[in-house]
């Protein structure tokens, strides 16, 4: 039977005994599932044509799976119109002073329905508190909290705003990252200055005076 | 149960036996004695008494009272009303208390003295009720009564013994041993169709010390109802090992109890194997829950707008009820465009010539927009203070666009960023 479908050499090992047939039909149910319900998915999330106001650079979009870095004036404004071309998506802000104005995300026609707020202020203060048990390293609360947020593959899109953030450790970076590839999401760190780090960007992006500059691009050009 | 299938309850620490239909099986002085051997013998004090009817029962046991005839007025209640549950508000009863007063005021503190006026006189001083109540008692109707149902509560409670010759000391162990326990309540709640909303687990250690047996408590009240068993141990097992990294096992565990202790209907369909919405749903109460149990309450959230005048008033913390499904979110009024920052305290400025001044921050304004007056709220102001502000955006030459408003004295504060 085998001769109708090829020679001896593609013939799979038979190794449980099953029929070939039986064995090509064994999918897991994440994989029928993927194969029926999952919408086929691009490499990024796609900006609008006014956003991309880069002059000499083009970019295709936020990278999923990888982490990019909006800073500058207007950092906000510029997150909520790319959150709005993307309304029905699910996104997580954790934001580090819970500043966020979700009236002013709304008037720009951002999905608040699809938007879940983390308060990281008060995950800064448990950190404290929790500061003193041992092995609890300051910055392992929030780290922890976006790797849940990412191990949950709810949310395509992650942004981590607010100055007192501050910088993660290379580790925690490195672990965001990878975490990022796997769920496919797009982690995106807003700050008012670029940070210092720039090896785990994909992306790094600053706004000023209401232009976009590309500060780094994997894909693209790096430097301006 | 034992004693008679007709059983139910009555006001908070009683309990009515029908024994109308058991009298050929035991003698009601022998039932007493088993009843009090009983009570001996799980610690509780009792008192028994046994009536023609549930109402004139508890009023002998409420009263101390050996007979009908010496039920004073204030029995009327207990009487007309048996049954009814000590933690509603009683409303049933309610208006026999203006009429036990007037009684006592007439010279009638028995019921017995009560059943002797004649119904006319009581239709004119008391109303159609009071003569309906005397003729019911008359004709006390014992065990016709309507008995109501009674059902015991069911206890969603699992639990797991160890040797105490082999008491467990890690965590490793008892998440094994707590494994089994739950999933033997997960699937006792399938069956009833429910999903837990919070959960109890005790810990039991032997002190050798002290020869007693202490319990470690962990309730975990969940963001949404979780009916899994890996979702249930991840939250288990999280919180144990944050715990007891804090303040360690010191004896070991003999004994792990689970118990659901709120419960919320689920559905008793089968899942869609081709939608993923319930898998989903799952997945964001399960991501809630870690969160809120890490975090402390209130540290996740989706945001619902409010109909208010006041900017900080504008929203409101949501977190979704049944796995994320949210409500649509619309603006109530139209008004200027909003910030995207907005400062939970106001902070104040300083405006010196064509500076603005917060702190050791200064901005060189560029340009002033058109003022948008807010007044709403007065009401609920504290005395003294004035809820009118003038908003403006103002732009500066550093790029930062500000949301500052001006109060009736002059003063100026900055709200908000737009960012």
């Amino acid at each position: 039977m085998w001769e109708r479908f090829g020679s001896e050499a593609d013939r799979p090992e038979n190794v449980s005994g099953e029929t070939p047939a039986a064995q090509r039909a064994a999918l897991t149910l994440e994989e029928i599932r993927e194969k029926f319900c999952t919408p086929v998915e691009t490499d990024v999330f796609p900006l609008q044509p006014q956003s991309v106001t880069t002059g000499s650079e083009f970019i295709p979009g936020i990278p999923r799976g990888a982490l990019t870095e909006v800073s500058g004036s207007g950092k906000t404004e510029w997150i909520s119109r790319f959150l709005a071309n993307h309304s029905q998506l699910w996104t997580a802000w954790v934001d580090a002073d819970l500043s966020v104005f979700p009236v002013g995300l709304a008037q720009r026609q951002v999905n608040l329905e699809r938007l879940l707020f983390v308060n990281a202020a008060e995950a800064g203060q448990r950190v404290q508190e929790s500061g003193t048990g041992p092995g609890v390293a300051p910055e392992t609360e929030l780290e922890w909290c976006v790797l849940q947020l990412l191990a949950s593959r709810l949310f395509p899109i992650v942004i981590l705003s607010g100055e007192r953030l501050g910088p993660f450790s290379d580790r925690g970076l490195r672990r965001i990252e990878v975490a990022a590839r796997q769920a496919r999401a797009a982690v995106m760190m807003v700050s008012q200055t670029p940070s210092e780090v720039a090896w785990p960007f994909a992306l790094r992006l600053k706004l000023e005076m209401g232009r976009l500059k590309v500060l780094k691009s994997r894909r693209g050009v790096v430097g301006n | 149960m034992r004693f008679t299938p007709k059983v139910a309850l009555g006001p908070p620490g009683v309990v009515f036996l029908d024994i109308s239909k058991c009298r050929t099986l035991q003698s009601e002085t022998a039932l007493r004695w088993r009843l009090r051997v009983l009570a001996d013998r799980l610690r509780i004090r009792v008192k028994i008494a046994v009536a023609p009817d549930p109402g004139t029962a508890l009023g002998l046991v409420r009263f101390g009272v050996v007979a009908f005839d010496e039920l004073p007025i204030e029995a009327l209640a207990d009487v007309w009303s048996p049954f009814r549950n000590g933690t509603g508000p009683e409303t049933g009863v309610r208006f026999l208390e203006p009429i036990v007063d007037i009684l006592h005021r007439l010279g009638v503190h028995r019921l017995a003295e009560f059943l002797a006026i004649p119904p006319a006189t009581l239709a004119s001083r008391f109303g159609r009720e009071c003569v309906q109540i005397s003729q019911w008692l008359k004709g006390r109707p014992g065990s016709e009564l309507q008995w109501p149902f009674f059902v015991p509560a069911e206890r969603f409670s699992e639990r797991e013994d160890v040797d105490p010759a082999f008491g467990l000391l890690d965590l490793e162990p008892v998440l094994f041993l707590l494994k089994a326990a739950v999933d033997r309540l997960v699937i006792r709640l399938k069956g009833r169709a429910r999903r837990i909303q919070t959960l109890c687990l005790n810990l039991e250690h032997e002190n050798r010390a002290r020869r007693s047996v202490d319990i470690r408590t962990f309730t975990l009240d969940f963001a949404s109802p979780i009916s899994s068993t890996p979702s249930l141990m991840k939250l288990l097992t999280e919180r144990l090992t944050r715990d007891l990294a804090r303040t360690p096992l010191l004896h070991a565990v003999t004994g792990i109890e689970i118990t659901a202790t709120h419960l919320v209907p689920a559905r008793a369909a089968q899942a869609d194997f081709f939608k993923t919405d319930e898998l989903e749903a799952e997945a964001f109460a399960l991501l809630l829950s870690r969160l809120h149990q890490r975090l402390g309450p209130g540290a996740s959230f989706c945001a619902r707008l409010e109909p208010r005048y006041l900017p900080e008033h504008g929203w409101k913390k949501r977190t979704p009820d049944d796995g994320g499904s949210l409500k649509s979110a619309t603006l109530p009024l139209p008004f200027p465009l909003r910030p995207l920052r907005l400062f939970r305290k106001p902070k104040p400025m300083v405006r010196e010539g064509g500076r603005l001044k917060h702190a050791a921050r200064e901005w060189t304004i560029d340009r002033v927009g058109d003022p948008e007056r807010i007044v709403g709220e007065w009401w609920m102001a504290p005395p003294g203070r004035t809820t009118e502000r003038d908003y403006m955006r103002v732009d500066t030459k550093e790029g930062e666009a500000l949301w500052v408003y001006r109060v009736p004295g002059g003063a100026l504060f900055l709200h908000g960023i737009f960012d």
